[in-house]
């Protein structure tokens, strides 16, 4: 076995060469025939036989070894095969354990929902056992383990609190509780004492009960009229007895309205929600519909214009009978106050006077410009506008005066910017100690008008005591006829640009003037504004034409009885220097005998008469 | 927003008298209760931001309170305005700047008083002389006061008119004055000689007196060959050779307040809410309608900006910049 392959291969081929050898000597020998060869031959025969013998050893030698080698192949190989299955054996370890890997990595821990307080303030609060600052500092784990547990300790501590307070809640609840029974139990008894002391308070003469009753009412009132009533009963208690106040109108539905009021409010969309539907509706049903929407829009119509079923009644005592009675009521859609006044006099109504003295008339302009014919709240216009219900002043609910808001303490943008600033000026007066004052003033005023129109109307003068404005006495001018026209006949007669620039108004009172001395007559349309006589009645003149005055002689004239006075006039002062300047004119026209004295009848490029008036001797006329 | 008895008090406002600033810049105007409006021409010729705007004046001065500005009049240096008893000088320089609200009159003269009067005398026309600084002063006593203005002294007094003067007129030169009275006069004076050397009595002239409107003159003026007079009686041109009424104008007034000659044409306004342009012959060029019902002043410039003014018994002005119709209306207050 020592044998080496190769050797064998080699003896192998020697040996090959040597049989084909000893053939070829064999072959060579046989053809020559030769004897001897014979032996040769049979040497050679012996030779290639030893040979043969040789290939057959190396035969055998070639089998064996081809065996050996396979079976050492075999073995190799098997054990491959169970080196392989082992290293796939490893490999699904690895695998695996990488899977494992993965899957712990990825594990969602629940600390990480949990907010921690940030490491700064963990670090500055947390005790050292907790936070152990030289090992959580370099190891990020155990600061998060630290922080976790420093977490977990507060929410301990804060849950204790929170115990602790809820019990405490309790306890106060209880004695709140027991405070409450007590108190109720206390209702009862003092109601018996207040009907015991009833009769008492009977006999003494106290009113403290209707006192209380009137506020208890009053508490149901809308809170303008609230407002409203509280202002005005104070300034009743503060300055002047004479008024009343109280509230008027049925409780009970007071009670309900006030319920209703909040609801009203919070559904108000979706009845125009509702509203819009009802007009998609196809057309066969719209008879039916129409029939309910009309009825609605009618409940709607009143629902919008109901008035709070309690009211504020002021009443203003003046001299002897006379009163003035202000009724307030509040709009619970519109959501402002109204005022409806009743004036009593005693007995002096005459018709001439009749209109002066009506309610309407007498509250006009209280305030510049406050005329009261449209509401004061912007919003108004269009609800009214929705149901066509016109100007406020035709519904016949009161007149929403701007003084009666500001009364009520409720305020409204005004859409002309120069009445705010305006009104803004006069907050001052925003309080019903002056409006209340100056209603007083007003209604006065308005008295005494009436009574100085009275005696114009019988063709009196009052006669003139010196103050600021000189006026004469001795006039030869008389008063013919005073008495009322209407603003049609004033608008006819007068020059329209009285009322263009604003001068006068419809609202105005309108009076006729006749003057005459001689044949000579004067016409005078007198305006009386409704703030008389804190603003002086304006006096638009005509002269019958056989004067032949000019338009300047006229404006001269309405000038010195419109313009020229230090304080307002009155109306009859203002009609006396009429006389004087009608006479004054005749006069310095010698139309008439000369009977005043006066230097020069005309003066000045205005050819200007001598109408002021100067007391001096038995009085002078002399010119501005 | 005023008041309401401050609006009813402008309703019944007058302007009295105008005139022109120094340098043109401009307009004045003075009311029956003593204030002095001021006007920047080049701001009221602006176009108006709104349409319902109204051009007012830039400042007011209260020249005369309680008192009216019967007379006002330009010099190189001074408003003069004149009023009872009184006649004013401002300083242009504060009038017509922002501290025009405030300024103080810069010199007073006192008319010289009759003593038995209790109505003090009043200037009711002014005239001034560039040349000689001469200012000529009409009053309500018939009397025409000559004031020099270096010292404010009375130089000389024209007298010779029984009523008061309504307007005076001087020739560019400052040789003639016309004045023209209540007393229905027009008198023309010679002022080297300082004397009286005509005598005109329009109401004397049939075709010019008008009995129900009186007689005296309201306006005149005059040039060299021609003296333009009316009031009372017609408006009526005359020929200052021959001293006889050339062309009587028959206008639809009733009294005569403005009379100018200018540029060849007649200018007049008065009694009647129109200032009408007239030829000389008559023929009626333009008549232009008036806030006023009554006109007592029409100014007028070239330079810098042609201008007309016309004021009167309203509280408005009416501005035109040609001879034919208004431009614009301006607020006095």
């Amino acid at each position: 076995m020592e044998r080496l392959s190769e050797n064998d291969s080699e003896s192998f081929l020697s040996t090959c060469d040597n049989i084909r050898k000893a053939m070829n000597k064999i072959a060579k020998l046989k053809s020559n025939g030769d004897a001897n060869a014979k032996d040769d031959i049979h040497e050679l025969q012996i030779q290639t036989s030893l040979a043969f013998i040789e290939l057959k050893k190396l035969n055998r030698m070639e089998k064996f070894r081809t065996k050996f080698a396979r079976d050492s192949l075999i073995s190799s190989k098997s054990s491959v095969d169970s080196k392989h299955l082992h290293l796939q054996n490893l490999l699904y370890e690895v695998m695996h354990l990488k899977k494992e890997v993965v899957k712990c990595l990825q594990f969602k821990s629940k600390d990480e929902l949990i907010q921690l307080v940030s490491e700064e303030e963990f670090y500055k609060e947390a005790p050292e056992n907790i936070s152990r600052p030289e090992i959580t500092k370099y190891n990020p784990h155990q600061l998060r383990l630290a922080r976790l547990e420093w977490e977990l300790t507060q929410r301990k501590q804060l849950a204790a609190l929170c115990d602790e307070l809820t019990e405490n809640k309790k306890a106060v609840a209880l004695s709140i509780e027991s405070k409450q029974t007590r108190l109720d139990n206390l209702a009862p008894q003092l109601h018996s004492i207040l009907e015991a002391s009833k009769p008492l308070q009977e006999s003494l003469g106290l009113l403290l009960d209707k006192v209380r009753q009137e506020h208890h009412k009053a508490a149901l009132l809308a809170s303008p009229l609230y407002v409203l009533y509280a202002k005005a009963s104070a300034y009743r208690d503060a300055y002047d007895n004479s008024i009343i106040v109280k509230v008027e109108g049925d409780e009970e539905e007071a009670k309900r309205a006030n319920n209703q009021d909040g609801l009203q409010e919070s559904d108000s969309d979706a009845e125009t929600v509702s509203e819009n539907v009802i007009e998609e509706t196809p057309v066969h049903k719209k008879r039916h519909h129409r029939l309910s929407k009309e009825a609605r829009q009618e409940e709607k119509k009143t629902k919008l214009l109901q008035r709070h079923p309690l009211n504020v009644k002021i009443i203003i005592k003046l001299k002897n009978e006379t009163k003035l009675t202000l009724q307030f009521y509040y709009m619970m859609s519109l959501k402002i106050v109204t005022v409806e006044s009743k004036l009593k006099t005693d007995g002096i109504m005459d018709i001439s006077t009749g209109d002066m003295l009506i309610s309407k008339s007498i509250l006009r302009e209280l305030y510049p410009r406050d005329l009261g014919l449209e509401s004061p709240n912007p919003a108004n216009y269009y609800q009214l506008n929705r149901y066509n219900l016109g100007q406020f002043s035709s519904l016949g609910l009161g007149i929403p005066y701007k003084w009666v808001q500001r009364m009520a303490g409720l305020h409204f943008i005004s859409p002309d910017a120069g009445e705010q600033r305006f009104t803004n000026g006069e907050i001052i007066q925003d309080s019903v100690e002056c409006v209340l004052r100056e209603i007083k003033r007003r209604v006065i005023a308005r008295l005494e008008l009436c009574t100085e129109i009275r005696q114009l109307e019988y063709g009196n003068l009052p006669i003139f005591t010196a103050n600021n404005d000189l006026l004469p006495q001795k006039l030869s001018t008389v008063l013919q006829k005073f008495s009322t026209i209407s603003w049609n006949n004033y608008c006819n007669n007068v020059n329209p640009i009285f009322q263009e620039q604003g001068l006068v108004s419809s609202l105005d009172i309108f009076y006729e003037a006749i003057l005459r001395r001689g044949n000579y007559e004067l016409i005078a349309r007198i305006a009386i504004k409704p703030d008389y006589p804190k603003i002086a009645p304006v006096f638009s003149i005509s002269m019958n034409p056989t004067i032949l005055a000019s338009a300047d002689i006229l404006r001269d004239i309405e000038r010195e009885v419109n313009v020229m006075w230090i304080k307002q006039p009155t109306l009859s002062a203002q009609l006396q220097r009429l006389r004087a300047c009608f006479d004054i004119y005749l006069e310095s026209e010698a139309l008439v005998p000369k009977e005043k004295i006066f230097f020069h009848s005309v003066k000045g490029r205005t050819r200007a008469r001598p109408y002021k008036y100067l007391e001096l001797g038995g009085g002078i006329f002399i010119h501005r | 927003m005023f008041s309401e008895s401050m609006r009813r008090k402008l309703f019944y406002n007058t302007i009295m008298s105008q005139c022109f600033s120094s340098d043109g810049s401009c307009l004045l105007a003075g009311s029956l209760y003593g204030n002095v409006a001021i006007y920047e021409i080049a701001k009221i010729l602006r176009p108006l931001r709104s349409e319902n705007e109204l051009r007012r004046p830039s400042y007011h001065i209260e020249a005369h309170p309680d008192s009216h500005v019967d007379s006002m009049v330009s010099t190189e240096n001074f408003l003069v305005t004149g009023s009872i008893g009184e006649i004013c000088g401002w300083d242009w320089k504060s009038v017509t700047t922002g501290k025009a609200e405030r300024s103080k009159v810069s010199w007073t003269i006192r008319v010289p008083a009759e003593n038995d009067s209790y109505e003090g005398p009043c200037v009711f026309s002014l005239a001034y002389c560039k040349v000689n600084n001469l200012l000529y002063a009409g009053c309500n006593d018939g009397k025409i006061y000559v004031f020099n203005l270096e010292d404010g002294k009375v130089v000389t007094t024209l007298e010779g008119h029984t009523r008061f003067i309504h307007d005076l007129s001087l020739l560019d030169c400052g040789t003639q004055l016309a004045s023209g009275s209540e007393d229905g006069t027009v008198r023309l004076w010679d002022l080297r000689k300082k004397e009286n050397t005509n005598v005109l009595t329009p109401h004397l002239v049939d075709n010019l007196h008008r009995p129900s409107l009186g007689e005296w003159i309201g306006a005149v003026d005059f040039t060299e060959d021609w003296l333009l007079c009316g009031g009372g009686s017609k408006l009526s041109l005359w020929h200052m050779r021959t001293m006889q009424p050339a062309t009587v104008f028959d206008l639809p007034d009733h009294g005569i307040h403005v009379a100018k000659i200018y540029e060849e044409r007649i200018i007049a306004a008065g009694l009647a809410p129109h200032v009408y342009h007239l030829t000389y012959q008559g023929e009626m060029l333009s008549s232009i309608p008036t806030s006023s019902d009554t006109i007592y002043s029409v100014v007028y410039q070239e330079t810098p900006q042609k201008l007309f003014s016309i004021g009167g018994a309203s509280n408005f002005l009416d501005i035109c910049t040609n001879c034919n119709y208004r431009e614009l209306t301006l607020r006095f207050a």
